[in-house]
Formats: C-alpha cells, structure tokens, sequence
C-alpha cells in the first residue's frame, strides 16, 4: 500500500427503546487496527470492545452461514462477517425491520 | 399459564427444552408428535444461532445404497473402533439403529440430497467401512437442516422464544423443575417451570483460539448440568477439524472439506512434501481429524507450515476435466471467494489448519439420554459418551442430534403424561437474581471478552492437539490465575439487562473458565495417549489402566474427578491393537 492508511470515521446507529426517546449516532474513528483489511464485523466488535461497551449487535457464525449479522453500511445491506470494512462507514441496522437494540432487529417472519 | 412478578415473568411449560437447533429442534417435534405441549427456549435466533446451520457436507446413515454390505452393526463396530472403546456402547446402538429412519425422514421433512435415482448417493469417509455419507446438495447442510426444521416448527406450530439466556437450572428436592434465565429482548428474568427439560445447548468449542464453530458454543448447558448437580463425562477430549480454511480466515470451513473428502485432496508442506505419511503411514491423506490436524501442527513445530500456522491442500494433481465437472456437479459457495483472491483451485493450494470443531464430552447421560438428575435429558453435542475418544469423520454429529432428539422427545412425551409439577423453590431464583444484578452493579474491573481471550490462547498452546504434564500444570496455573485474580474483577459496563452482551459474555467466561479448567484437569489424570487426547510425556494407549472414562461431578465448592469402566456391550479391544495416531 501506498499511503498509510490513516483512521476510519465510523458513524454507528445507536438505539435502546426501552429507554431512549429517538435514535442516535455514535461517531469513532479508528485506527487501522480496528478497520484496515478487515470484516466489517471485527470493526463493530472493536468498537463494542473499544468504545462502547454497551453496543448491541449480532455475530453468532462469522462464516456467511447464518445471516443474522447482517447490517445497513453507507446505505447498503451487507452481511457484517463478509464485507469489508472501508474508511468512511454509517453502519445501521437493516431497514424495514422493527429495531430491539442498536443492530438487533427482530428477523422473525410475519 | 403465565404469571407476573414485579421482578420475573413465570412461565410454565410442561417440557422444557433449552437450545432451538439439530438435537433440540428434532426434540421438540417429535414429542409434539407424541401430544406433549412443548417450549423451545434459545439464546439466539432459531436456524441462525448454534452450529447446526454451520454443519458441513455429510450426515451418516447404514443405508447400504451404495454398498449393501453396510448395515447398524457395522456403523456401530465404526463408531466404537473410532472412539478407542470409550463409547456408551449401549447409547451408540441406540443411535446408529435410529439412523436408519431418522436421517432418510430429514428428506421428505425439506432437506435436499444428491441422489442416484431413488437412492441416495453415499460416500466413504475416512473412519467409515463402507460408504455411508449422504450429501447434502452445495455441501452446506446447516441450511438444509435449518429448512427441514422450520417446516416443523410452523407445521407443528411449536411454541419458541428467542434471544433467552438460561442461567441455572432450577432444583426440587434434587429434580429439575425448570430453569431460570433472562430474556434478552426486554431484560425481564424469567422462570420457566417445566416437568421434564431437555438439555440441547451444544458444545464449548470456544475454548481454544481457533475455532471454526460458532461464537455461541460457549459450553453453557454443560455448566447449568453441572451446576444442578448432574455428571459429566470425557471433557478431556475435544475434536480438531484439519481443514478450517486459514485463508481466507475462518470461512467455509465445510466446503474445504469437500475437497478433501470428495475429491481426495492433498496435504502439503511448506517444502512440498506429501507429510502426512510420515504421521499416518496407514491412512496417509485419508486419517481422522484429530491425527490429521496433529501432523499439520507438528509440520509449524518443525518449521514447515504455511504462512499462518496450517498446510496446503491441493487438488491440481487431479485433471482439468474431472475438476471441471465436479465443479458442476458441486456447486461451492467458497469458490468465487477464491477466485476473487486469486486462487484456483485447478492450479493452486488451499490454506488450511486445524481448528477446534467439536466437543466429545458433556453432560453424562444413559441410553436413555437421561442425566443423573431426574427429569433431566441431553441431547447432542452438550452430551457424551457417543464418540468416546473420538468422532469419527462422515457426518455423525448431526446423526446423533437426530437420534437422540427422537430417544428424548419420545420418552418426555411418554413420561410427562405421569408427572406433577414440582414447586420452584423462590430462594433460588432470588439467589440467581442477585447474582446478575451484582455484576451488573460492577463497572470497573476485567470484561467477559478479556477472560475469553486468556483462556483461549491457553487452551490452544497448553491443552489443544499435543499434550504434556509440564504445558497441563502451566494451563492450570493460569486458569488458576484468572479464577483467584480476574473472576472476582469481572465486571460489565452497561447497566441494562436488554441485549447487554458485556453482560452474556461475563457469564459465557465464567462457564468457559471452569470448561477449560475440567478439560485441563481430566487431560492430566489420563496418563496417556488416545485419539483426540495425546500426550507427549505418555504417548501409547494404555488399555490395562486407561480404559477408562474420566467422570466430573460437582463437589463441595470444587471439582471431584473419578473414573468408571465404559459401557461395554459387544465390542472390546483386542488383545494386540494396532495404534495409528
């Protein structure tokens, strides 16, 4: 690589109806250890490890099996364990589903 | 009938069954089948959580549709030889008897097979006499099995809650009358009183470093029997896959698999050799998974390794044109995403290693799939004495998941229909209820994820694929560590009880650290070496003093270990065996 890759800024949806009025968004910004060359889920568990210890989301395979992972990043639905992470990133929960915390929407059907 | 308590929600149910996936799906449907009202409790999402929707390529029956020649007794003979007489033989013949109609019944229930006409193609894997796999279509049977399911689930209309956090096991005059636990969605605790609860919780394969299991297998149903008071057995022995794909990392670990398995890849070291002879002269490429993943990690010893710690696996030896046509007939999902990385698989290697993929030991159960504890079952991976000291290859994991789903549904069906309920003893809920509330009052201190992180490099230098005395007691000493320094500091930032996975990763740690502290304790008490279990310092098989089965009970505040003479029904070991491994 060229450049150093330098800090990522990362916009992550927070959201705990229980207790909060409206959404909101966190920014961070991340070193390269925390985004360069990896999956966008190691990013957000950076961030839950790093920054925010009470960041709700999903990761049970990590292997593009079971699909629960998956999030909105920039706009685009992605599964967390496959996708990359990239330098500027709004990572939401997925659309159309009711949210029950942060990253966790409720997947049942009907 | 359900009751609110200004601090718990009580729910009751008549059985009881804690993990939603193979073992505990089939459970619950086929005592729904038999007019038991059943609830399905798990931590997770159904079809998502768990490694059932991680299984890979095979699922293992005695069909006999490639080969008429195989039939139960030579499955059973397999299965008992492969765990090196340690097996339940009782509880095996059990299953491999059931095999017969429960893995054909997964097709007409929506799983999907390579067929040859009306048969079933079947394929000989290593451990396996004759050919005896079935092969799910794309070699991704966890989605196939999740579908067949599902179609269940919503047939059966079976009562399920999700995202549930099962902390203890609740106890009446030493029977198991329901369990405790949070539900994740709105943080409420919650007693679920049942008459009978199955235990289907998985394994612990996240005690080592490298895995390639779900970040779920965290061992809590091995703790919840434990802790109530049942037995368990053979925690000494943990699986290693050798074929975990180690680039890219950690991905579909099964379709790697494949290659091995149905296109009899190679294994190569970093300077071309073919070593696996110099470990396997018997079976070669074609060896067990935990000698297999042994050799690759003694070639990283020795210096030869690939760039991450594995091996190379190859299938270019093969021509283009076989290759081309498998590719078509098997259409793998890991293929573009290697493409994309510049690999072909007509050309180039695979980057693969050991990771660890299944736990043998758990919960100690009879034929019955009872525990110690009455009105308690287990099923599956969470269970022992299936594989003995070893699972064999070919898929009977999943086999046994259905097997046993079937014994315990069955049998809870029947039994339930006899049984009161038994009073939930409050003191005990409240016990547990001030247990989570004073850890999340603790805002300073270690964090679940730093104690997991400990206790998996330990496990994986200390007590993975080769053992010795000196590296046990280093283990030891660090779990001992953690347990004296690290636990009374855990603590868990985020005050809630909804979602809070500071919170769930504080228990998982605490499950795993006394998990690793068992494994470590029963690898030092068996004084020598046998399949998954290798010890250096020890390294033959001793039948005179080891034919054995290592019991872990629940002493008073501490760990009691002993040991039984497996259940031997039909098959012993010779008095002259030949050891590969």
């Amino acid at each position: 690589m060229d450049e150093k890759p330098g800090k990522a800024k990362v916009k992550i949806f927070r959201f705990d109806p229980s207790v909060d009025k409206e959404p909101r968004f966190e920014n961070y910004e991340i070193p390269p250890e925390g985004w360069c060359g990896i999956k966008i889920i190691d990013t957000i568990r950076y961030i839950f490890e790093n920054y925010a210890p009470g960041l709700s989301f999903r990761e049970p395979c990590r292997q593009q099996l079971c699909g629960a992972c998956t999030v909105m990043v920039n706009k685009k639905t992605v599964l967390s364990c496959d996708a990359l992470s990239e330098k500027e990133m709004i990572i939401e929960p997925v659309p159309n589903r009711r949210v029950l915390k942060d990253l966790i929407v409720d997947l049942s059907e009907e | 009938m359900d009751s609110e308590d200004s601090s718990w929600k009580e729910i009751e149910t008549p059985v009881l069954i804690i993990g939603s996936e193979a073992a505990g799906a089939k459970a619950a449907i086929e005592a729904q089948e038999d007019g038991a009202d059943v609830l399905v409790v798990t931590k997770g999402l159904v079809g998502r959580n768990g490694n059932t929707v991680m299984a890979g390529a095979g699922i293992q029956a005695p069909l006999g549709h490639m080969d008429p020649r195989d039939n139960p007794d030579v499955f059973f003979e397999d299965v008992v030889k492969g765990g090196a007489y340690l097996n339940n033989q009782k509880l095996v013949e059990a299953l491999v008897n059931l095999s017969v109609t429960e893995v054909p019944k997964m097709e007409k229930w929506g799983a999907r097979f390579l067929k040859d006409g009306d048969k079933f193609v079947q394929y000989q894997l290593p451990g396996s006499s004759y050919p005896r796999t079935l092969n799910p279509i794309g070699h991704r049977g966890g989605l196939h099995w999740r579908r067949a399911f599902k179609t269940q689930f919503k047939r059966l209309n079976t009562r399920i809650m999700e995202d549930v956090f099962i902390t203890r096991l609740l106890l009446s005059n030493g029977q198991v009358a329901g369990a405790f636990g949070i539900s994740l969605r709105d943080g409420q605790f919650v007693i679920f009183k049942s008459k009978i609860t199955i235990l289907a919780t998985g394994g612990c394969t996240q005690l080592y470093r490298k895995t390639d299991g779900s970040i779920d297998a965290t061992g809590d149903g091995i703790i919840l029997a434990y802790n109530a008071g049942a037995d368990l057995m053979d925690m000494e022995f943990h699986q290693f896959f050798p074929m975990a794909c180690y680039t890219p990392p950690f991905e579909m670990h099964q379709q790697t698999g494949a290659f091995r398995y149905y296109l009899h890849a190679k294994f190569y070291n970093a300077i071309g050799e073919e070593f696996m002879a110099r470990y396997l002269p018997l079976s070669k490429d074609w060896g067990l998974r935990d000698p297999t993943s042994r050799a690759i990690y003694l070639e990283n010893k020795y210096g030869r390794g690939s760039p991450h710690g594995g091996a190379y696996l190859a299938v270019n030896h093969l021509p283009h044109n076989l290759l081309d046509e498998w590719i078509k007939k098997h259409p793998l999902s890991l293929l573009p995403k290697l493409e994309k990385l510049g690999i072909d698989i007509r050309k180039d290697a695979l980057e693969v290693g050991p990771a660890c993929h299944y736990t043998i030991g758990g919960v100690r159960i009879n034929e019955n799939c009872e525990t110690r504890l009455p009105r308690l079952y287990a099923v599956g991976e969470v269970a022992s004495g299936m594989d003995g000291a070893e699972r064999i290859d070919g898929g009977p994991a999943i086999t046994w998941c259905l097997s046993m789903g079937y014994i315990a549904g069955k049998k809870a069906a029947k039994q339930v229909r006899e049984l009161d309920w038994l009073p939930i003893e409050k003191e005990q809920v409240r016990e547990e209820q001030e247990k989570i509330d004073s850890l999340l009052e603790k805002k300073e201190g270690i964090r679940g994820f730093e104690i997991k992180n400990k206790i998996k490099d330990t496990m994986w230098e200390h007590c993975a694929l080769v053992r010795d005395g000196k590296g046990l007691k280093n283990a030891l000493n660090v779990l001992e560590e953690i347990r004296k320094n690290d636990l009374p500091r855990i603590c868990v930032p985020d005050s809630s009880r909804v979602f809070n996975k500071g919170l769930t990763e504080a228990l998982e740690a605490t499950h795993m650290l006394a998990l690793s502290e068992m494994t470590v304790r029963a690898a030092m008490l068996r004084e020598e070496t046998r399949k998954s279990h290798y010890r250096t310092d020890f390294p033959k098989r001793d039948n005179k003093n080891w034919l054995k089965n290592i019991v872990i009970s629940k002493g008073d505040g501490e760990m009691l270990l002993s040991t039984v003479s497996p259940v031997m029904t039909r098959l012993t070991p010779p008095e002259e065996e030949e050891v590969e491994g």
